[in-house]
Formats: C-alpha cells, sequence, structure tokens
C-alpha cells in the first residue's frame, strides 16, 4: 500500500514538473482582493484578476468564464483600453490621453457611495476607485412562452483628464458576453475667441467663446487566450455580400497573417476569434468569440499624420511590447509606435493573438453640455460563439413539457361561431404556445391556444393540438364532428331572432298592462 | 448647506411643484401616459397599439427639471421591417400582410413583463413598463455623480416563431431610444454554408446549417417640435476633412427644403438636426449605424434617411403590389420611394424615416432560442434646454 502511494505522490509530481501547455490552468493566476469573482442566478461565473496602472488604469487578466452547468474556459491573457485618442476640429494636434496623462495614478478620481449606489466600492491602494456592480438590464431571451434577462457585472472607474471625465467601464453577462464602453462626461474641454470660425458653436449665455467639436477614439487592446493553450487561436472574417440574383452569401476568410482592416458599409463584417479551427472554415464544434461591429457611424482618418487612424480592427501577434496604440515607442523604446505598424504581416499560425479594435465619437457642442455635460456612452460587443451548447440559461436536460388539459371529443353545429381557450399545466411554470392540425375548414388556433372561427363544412375531423414551450412539446388527439343540422343551425342567428321574440313579448305585455292599467284608473 | 446645494434642493423642489400639476394628453389614439422621474424630469405621451406595426408613442413631450412640459414628437413608430434569410432572393415584409400588430400581438404576464402590465381598452396585456438605472447620468471630477434612468415602453410582436420586442426608452435627460430585440426560435435551416453557420441542434444532437438573415428596421419620426405650428426645419452637418487648411474639419450645416433620401458619412460624421424656430431641437446621430441594406427591388432600403413631409396617410413603406390596400383598408402612397416626391419641406412637419440593418448569424446559442439581438438608436436634445437642467455649477 505504501508502495503504491509512492507511485501516485511520484506520477503526480510528474505531472507537476509537466510544461504549462499540459497542465492547462483552470482558474485565475491571483487570489484576495486582486481576484474577481461572480456568479449569476443562472449559474454561470466569471472570474478574472485585475490590476491599476498609471497610464491604462483598469487591466483585467486571466478572465475566465464558466458556462451555466459547464467547466471553467479561460477567455482572455488581459483586456485593457490602449490607448485614448482626441482630435480637435481646429486643429491637426491630437492628443493622446493614455500615453500623454493617463487614467490611472493622480487622474484616477476617488468615488463616493453616491457614485456606486447598487454595488460596492473598490480600494485601488487605499483610494475607492472602482465600482463593482452586479446588474440587470439586458434582455438574454424571449419567446412566446418565456422571457429572461441577462445578469452583468460592471465594473467601472471614473479617470479625469483635463475638464473631460471618462468613466471606463467593463461589463460581462450571463449569457458569456462582454461590453467594454467608455461613458465621456465632466466638461467642455477646449474652446476660441475666434468666433467666427466653423470649427465649433457658441452655446447659451456666451457670445464670445466658440466651444470646439472634437472625436474621441477608443482602441481596445484584447489579448485572446481561448481555452488551454495561448497558441492556437484563430481568427477568421465574414463578409456578406448582395449577389445579383437577390440571396445574400457570406464569405469567410482565415487569416495567417497580421491584419489592419477597414469597415465597408456596404459589406455586413463580423470578425471572430476560434480556440482552434479545424478546417479553413468555422464548423459546428468550434467555439470562439465574436465581434459584429454595428455602432460604426464616425470615423475618424487622418492618414497622412496618424496611419493607423485609417483602420477598424487589427490582428496582430501578442506582444507585451506592443502596449499602446499610438505613442507606444515613448514608454517601449525598443519597439514600433503604433498598432499599424505592429499589423506587419507576421504569421499568426501557432501563435498568440491579440485583437485591437477602435470606435469613434464625433462630439458636437451643445446647450446641455454645460455644465456638466450628460455622459455619452460608445462601445461595442463581443459575444460568444458556440461556447455554450444551447441557449444559456435554459435547462434542456431537466425542462418538462407543457401539458394541455384533457379534451373530450367534440360536436358543434355548421355555422356556429367558435370561440374556445384551451388550457395546459407546465411544471416548470414556463408559458406556452399552441398550433393545430385537422381543425374542421373555418377554424384555427391562435399562438395562445384560442380556437375560433365559424366552421363551414360538415363531417367529422382528427384534430391534433400541440403546445411548446419552446424546449419540449406535447400533443392531443381528438374528433371534431361538425353536424349540418339546417333547421336549427346558427345558434347565434337563432339566438338573435329568440331575443327579439322574447323582446317582443316582454314589450306586448307591457303595452297589455299599461292598456289595462288606463282601463281601470 | 453649501450654496450649491440649495440651488440644487431648490431647484429639485421647483422640479417636484411643477410636475405635480400634471395634466393628461388628450389622446385622440390609445391612452395617456406618464412617468417622472425623482429630479422632476418628466415623460407624457399617449400609447397607442397599431394594427400593423404595434407599439406607436404620440404626442410626446418631455419636460426637463424646472422646464416646461414641451412636444417633440407627434408619431414614433416602425415603419417597416424587412426580414432577408440570405437563401431567399427576396426579404420578408413584415408590416404589410403579415403585420406586427393584430392578432402578431403577443398578451404579456408579469413573468414576461417583468415590470407593470398595461391593458387600456384591449382584451389582453400587450403594453409593459418599467424603469432601469443606467448610471452615472453626470460626472465632474470630486462633485458627487448624478445618476440616471430610463423608462421603457414596449410591446412583443411574433412572426413565424421570431419575437420582436419593439421598445422606446425615455432617459431622464431627454434621449429618446426606440430599438427593437429580436428573438425568439430560429426555424430556417439550409444545405449551403455560404447562407448560413454550421452548428450543433442541442434539442436533436444533429448538426444543421441555420440560415442567416439581415434584418432593417425603419423608425418614423413624426416631429412636430414644442407646438404645431409647422416650422420646424431639418438641418444635416457634415465635418469634412480639409488636408488644404491643416488637416480641420470646419462645420458645414446645409437646411433640407426638400423631401430627400439621405446616407451616413463616416467620415465625415454627417448628422441630422430639427429645430424648432427659436433654435430648440433634436439631434440624430447615426453612430449606433453598421451597415447598409443594399436591396434591389427597394431603392429607400439602402440609405440611412429619409426626410419627408409630413402626410397622415404615409405610415408605412409598403413594398410591392400590397402598397395601396391593406386588408381592404387604403392606404396613401407606397413605399419611401413614393413618398420622396419633391415636396418641399417648409411649412409643413418633417418626417424623418431612419433604417437600420443587422445581420443575424446563428450559433449553439441561438437554439432553441435566439440570444436576443438587439437594435437600438438614440435622438438625444440639442439646445433644448439653456444648459444641462440637471446641475448648476457654483
Amino acid at each position: 500500500m505504501k508502495r503504491f502511494n509512492l507511485s501516485v505522490y511520484c506520477l503526480l509530481l510528474l505531472l507537476a514538473c509537466l510544461p504549462n501547455a499540459a497542465t492547462a490552468q483552470a482558474s485565475p493566476d491571483c487570489t484576495g482582493d486582486a481576484l474577481i469573482t461572480e456568479t449569476f442566478d443562472n449559474g454561470a461565473t466569471w472570474q478574472m484578476c485585475w490590476e491599476s496602472r498609471i497610464r491604462e488604469n483598469l487591466v483585467l487578466s486571466d478572465v475566465f468564464y464558466t458556462p451555466p452547468n459547464g467547466e471553467p474556459k479561460r477567455i482572455l491573457s488581459s483586456a485593457r483600453l490602449s490607448q485614448l485618442h482626441v482630435a480637435y476640429d481646429d486643429s491637426d494636434v491630437t492628443y493622446n490621453d493614455i500615453t500623454q496623462y493617463g487614467l490611472g495614478g493622480g487622474y484616477l478620481v476617488e468615488l463616493a457611495d453616491v457614485d456606486c449606489p447598487y454595488g460596492e466600492l473598490m480600494l485601488v491602494q487605499t483610494r475607492p476607485a472602482i465600482c463593482r456592480w452586479r446588474s440587470q438590464g439586458r434582455d438574454n431571451y424571449r419567446t412566446a412562452a418565456r422571457s429572461v434577462e441577462a445578469e452583468s457585472l460592471s465594473l467601472f472607474s471614473v479617470s479625469q483628464v483635463g475638464a473631460y471625465a471618462y468613466i471606463v467601464t467593463w461589463k460581462f453577462f450571463s449569457d458569456g458576453a462582454i461590453e467594454p464602453q467608455i461613458g465621456a462626461t465632466g466638461a467642455l474641454q477646449r474652446n476660441s475667441d475666434k468666433i467666427e470660425l466653423p470649427f465649433g458653436r457658441l452655446l447659451h449665455g456666451d457670445d464670445e467663446t466658440l466651444w470646439l467639436s472634437h472625436t474621441h477614439n477608443y482602441y481596445w487592446r484584447l489579448d485572446f487566450d481561448l481555452g488551454e493553450s495561448a497558441n492556437d487561436d484563430v481568427v477568421t472574417e465574414s463578409k456578406t455580400r448582395l449577389t445579383d440574383d437577390g440571396d445574400r452569401q457570406t464569405t469567410v476568410e482565415k487569416f495567417v497573417a497580421e491584419q489592419a482592416r477597414m469597415i465597408d458599409s456596404d459589406e455586413p463584417v463580423a470578425w471572430e476569434i476560434w480556440d482552434g479551427l479545424e478546417g479553413d472554415k468555422p464548423g459546428a464544434n468550434d467555439s470562439g468569440y465574436r465581434i459584429e461591429p454595428i455602432r460604426y457611424g464616425h470615423r475618424l482618418e487622418r492618414t497622412d499624420k496618424e496611419p493607423y487612424t485609417e483602420f477598424d480592427f487589427f490582428v496582430t501577434v501578442a506582444n507585451e511590447c506592443e502596449r499602446f496604440a499610438s505613442q507606444n515607442a515613448r514608454f517601449n523604446p525598443d519597439c514600433l509606435n503604433h498598432v499599424a505598424q505592429f499589423a506587419n504581416g507576421e504569421s499568426l499560425v501557432d501563435a498568440d493573438i491579440t485583437l485591437w479594435h477602435r470606435v469613434s465619437f464625433h462630439h458636437v457642442p451643445r446647450n446641455e453640455d454645460q455644465r456638466h455635460m450628460h455622459t455619452h456612452w460608445d462601445g461595442f460587443a463581443i459575444e460568444p460563439v458556440n461556447i455554450h451548447k444551447s441557449t444559456p440559461g435554459i435547462d434542456i436536460a431537466n425542462n418538462s413539457a407543457p401539458v394541455i388539459e384533457d379534451i373530450e371529443d367534440q360536436t358543434s353545429n355548421l355555422g356556429l361561431r367558435i370561440q374556445w381557450q384551451l388550457e395546459f399545466t407546465d411544471a416548470d411554470n414556463d408559458g406556452a404556445h399552441f398550433s393545430a392540425t385537422g381543425l374542421p375548414d373555418g377554424l384555427q388556433i391562435s399562438d395562445s391556444g384560442r380556437i375560433y372561427g365559424t366552421a363551414n363544412r360538415a363531417g367529422t375531423f382528427a384534430v391534433n393540438v400541440t403546445t411548446n414551450d419552446d424546449i419540449a412539446s406535447s400533443a392531443q388527439q381528438f374528433n371534431w364532428t361538425v353536424l349540418d343540422t339546417s333547421a336549427s343551425t346558427d345558434k347565434e342567428k337563432g339566438g338573435f331572432l329568440g331575443a327579439i321574440s322574447l323582446w317582443g313579448l316582454l314589450l306586448g305585455t307591457t303595452l297589455l298592462l299599461l292598456r289595462w292599467r288606463r282601463v281601470t284608473d | 448647506m453649501s450654496l450649491l446645494t440649495f440651488i440644487r434642493h431648490f431647484f429639485c423642489v421647483y422640479a417636484l411643484l411643477a410636475s405635480s400639476n400634471a395634466w393628461a394628453l388628450d389622446c385622440a389614439q390609445g391612452e395617456s401616459m406618464e412617468h417622472s422621474f425623482s429630479s422632476g424630469a418628466t415623460w407624457n405621451f399617449c400609447a397607442v397599439l397599431d394594427e400593423h406595426h404595434a407599439l406607436e408613442l404620440q404626442n410626446i413631450h418631455y419636460q426637463a427639471p424646472g422646464d416646461s412640459s414641451r412636444q417633440v414628437l407627434q408619431h414614433l413608430h416602425l415603419g417597416q421591417v424587412l426580414l432577408h434569410y440570405h437563401d431567399r432572393l427576396s426579404a420578408d415584409v413584415l408590416i404589410s400582410d403579415n403585420k406586427l400588430g393584430g392578432d402578431a400581438l403577443k398578451s404579456l404576464n408579469e413573468s414576461l413583463c417583468g415590470g407593470t402590465l398595461h391593458t387600456f381598452d384591449f382584451e389582453q396585456a400587450n403594453i409593459c413598463t418599467y424603469v432601469r438605472d443606467t448610471g452615472l447620468m453626470a460626472k465632474y471630477n470630486l462633485r458627487p455623480g448624478l445618476q440616471g434612468q430610463q423608462y421603457r415602453i414596449y410591446s412583443v410582436s411574433q412572426y413565424q416563431g421570431l419575437t420582436f420586442k419593439v421598445q422606446i426608452g425615455l432617459s431622464e435627460d431627454g434621449r429618446i431610444a426606440p430599438s427593437v430585440t429580436l428573438s425568439g426560435q430560429a426555424s430556417r435551416t439550409t444545405n449551403n454554408s455560404l447562407y448560413g453557420n454550421s452548428l450543433v441542434n442541442p434539442l436533436s444532437n444533429q448538426t444543421l446549417i441555420s440560415t442567416q438573415a439581415s434584418v432593417l428596421y425603419t423608425w418614423r419620426m413624426a416631429f412636430s417640435l414644442n407646438d404645431n405650428e409647422q416650422n420646424d426645419a431639418v438641418e444635416e452637418f457634415n465635418f469634412k476633412l480639409e488636408p488644404s487648411l491643416g488637416s480641420r474639419r470646419p462645420m458645414q450645416v446645409t437646411q433640407l427644403s426638400t423631401e430627400t433620401l439621405r446616407k451616413k458619412n463616416r467620415d465625415q460624421f454627417r448628422g441630422w438636426r430639427v429645430k424648432d424656430i427659436n433654435g430648440s431641437g433634436y439631434y440624430l446621430d447615426p453612430q449606433n449605424s453598421g451597415f447598409s441594406f443594399t436591396d434591389r427591388k427597394n431603392n429607400w432600403a439602402q440609405f440611412d434617411l429619409a426626410i419627408t413631409a409630413f402626410d397622415t396617410c404615409e405610415r408605412h413603406s409598403r413594398i410591392g403590389d400590397d402598397r395601396a390596400n391593406v386588408n381592404n383598408e387604403y392606404e396613401c402612397g407606397g413605399s419611401i420611394d413614393d413618398f420622396i416626391s419633391g415636396e418641399p419641406l417648409s411649412n409643413r412637419n418633417p418626417v424623418l424615416w431612419y433604417s437600420m440593418n443587422r445581420v443575424f448569424r446563428p450559433k449553439a446559442e441561438d437554439y432553441p432560442v435566439i440570444s436576443s439581438m438587439q437594435v437600438e438608436f438614440e435622438i438625444i436634445p440639442f439646445d433644448w434646454t439653456p444648459t444641462s437642467p440637471f446641475e448648476v455649477v457654483q
């Protein structure tokens, strides 16, 4: 027995000594206050490490997602904002806030409870400066029978750079989605006394100050490490085109070398990163994340001075030395200077991959910006693709089908108007919807189980009614006989005539009584 | 109490008093509804469930804290929804024979609503309202942040197993955010991967190619700012880069004088403002727009915006031959292509038709129920008030 235990010990020791690739890390590499863990009501869990840096401020690392009833899966090695680039309309001078100033350190605003009323404040060194907020607010899915909202974990901080206050926010949802967002608030930064120039607007109450229009360009840096190995991720681009025949065809390109890509408004595009890819195109067993640009009505391009502004999306080999989207060499003198240079054709095969994504917003000053300006939010969504086996939050295995209450064979008359609500029970208290085949001609069933209409053909009909809660269904069969009894067919009509007769009788009786009363008076 | 705090409290009390004089709109259709936030900001409108397009808000009034209640829009509703499964040669037209209203409207219960149910004159509850915290509405350095809220009203329609949640969000700071959220059951499959995505159906464990679809939502916004005097103007803003001016971007504002079709221009940051004669208005920024919905049969569908002069019978962008007769109800005009007839916009209320396209790319997460796909935009107050109505700087 001792010898056996010793063998097991040696085996464990050997396993522990194997390279990292063979012993996959199943949780973030941090503890204590540096570790964030959030488990939602549907069982999904997010885990990650965080730190606040002088330049980027919030940097998330070792981001893991555990689907409901699933296993933890590594998603990101690190995620951060990599530049906050601002260009004013009146000049060719631009600002690179992260590298020129920074979002952390002294620029990070100490938060009070009133700034984070629904969550809890986390300390950066000794100052409360990160708000952690668990909230609801986005639909997860909705059917005729059920509706579920996705919960989210929000992490945000406020950095005051000049007059602007930037609310850098990360949202992690219970359906596996991630949304980086920035809210820009505070006050307008730059103005001019040259009010005749067309670079801004005069605001109420001051005819001598021109507040200048400007663009915020947010560059996000996402180092994906999907699954057990960091070096097997693959990036694809899906583009959809309308053909001359009128159908729409989607082609998929697998990137094998670093890329800088631009959005073409006429060709809907989506970029996907996969945890390995068996072929050239993703199949049913491939899983990963998708970035679909849907909020790209603005794009700042100044290719003469800043060539990286031409592109919206970059794919590069991960390199810690390539830290900022612009002015990178300022802090990494041995490295290239901007993200367009990073994307210089290196092979992506068997490489650790980093995605860079730019979102722009052009701000035209309005009266409401004075003061203080209402937050304008900009961000994008990173959504899971085949990370789950099915719609997250729906427990397919343990779902009970709705059951229609017993239906006996039916008989009705031709021409009779029918209104009949079917009833059902569901052990999970789900809603349900209905369909039917074989109903008598002229009758139909609504989605909520109401059979209605007027039968217009006599005969016996074999009816099959099905109810389902979008996952499971049950059915009942019965016969419905429609009788052609011409003499007493139309109940409504007969009822109406009957009613006339009754009213006539009442009226006649009343007149007779009045007449009798008058006579007796 | 500091002077600043005193001023803030004064405005809050004033706003609450102002909002306490709430008045009900005289609604020609639907029901009068109102929502007030704790700041005093208030929305009033008539809520309608239309036979064709489901939720509609009419006579939408916004009252900023300390301000009077003023009208923004006469009508706000979907003007068309095109659903194009990629393997088909044309799109399904949802506001036409199929409809989103009438029998397509889902009856909501407490579980499906998650807020307050409204039955109005209808037999079943078809409208739901709720309020969401939207986070920091304004923040400056160490000053206490102001938290914002949005009041939301929605209906749900069903079409071939798909659900369309038609929602209008009314924010405390005057923003209006219409949206449609697609969910429900994806039922179409294909055998050609050019048209779809491979996935494993969790109910059958079979591999299938689920068909992709492009969806175009077109919203109709009939403006009538402040009053109904038909003096609103529509302006287009462009900020074109001028290399000859040292990479500067002069602002060009052009008043649109006749009915027209317009596209967004990403590089020029194009946007549109509707303003009243006194200068107050709302701004439509196509920031949330992604891609054009090119459709060879419908010229208008490739444009992001159409601007027409108000016409009571131009409510939907009808497609094809059914345009003049829907369920035997006569409706004027046809599609937006017909509405753009060169009419002048002066002395008429402007109607903005804003379209947004999104591609549904199926994945395992969409089976058995599609993970929600929301398409939203917003119009924001632009010089509606002289300053921010929420905060006063000392």
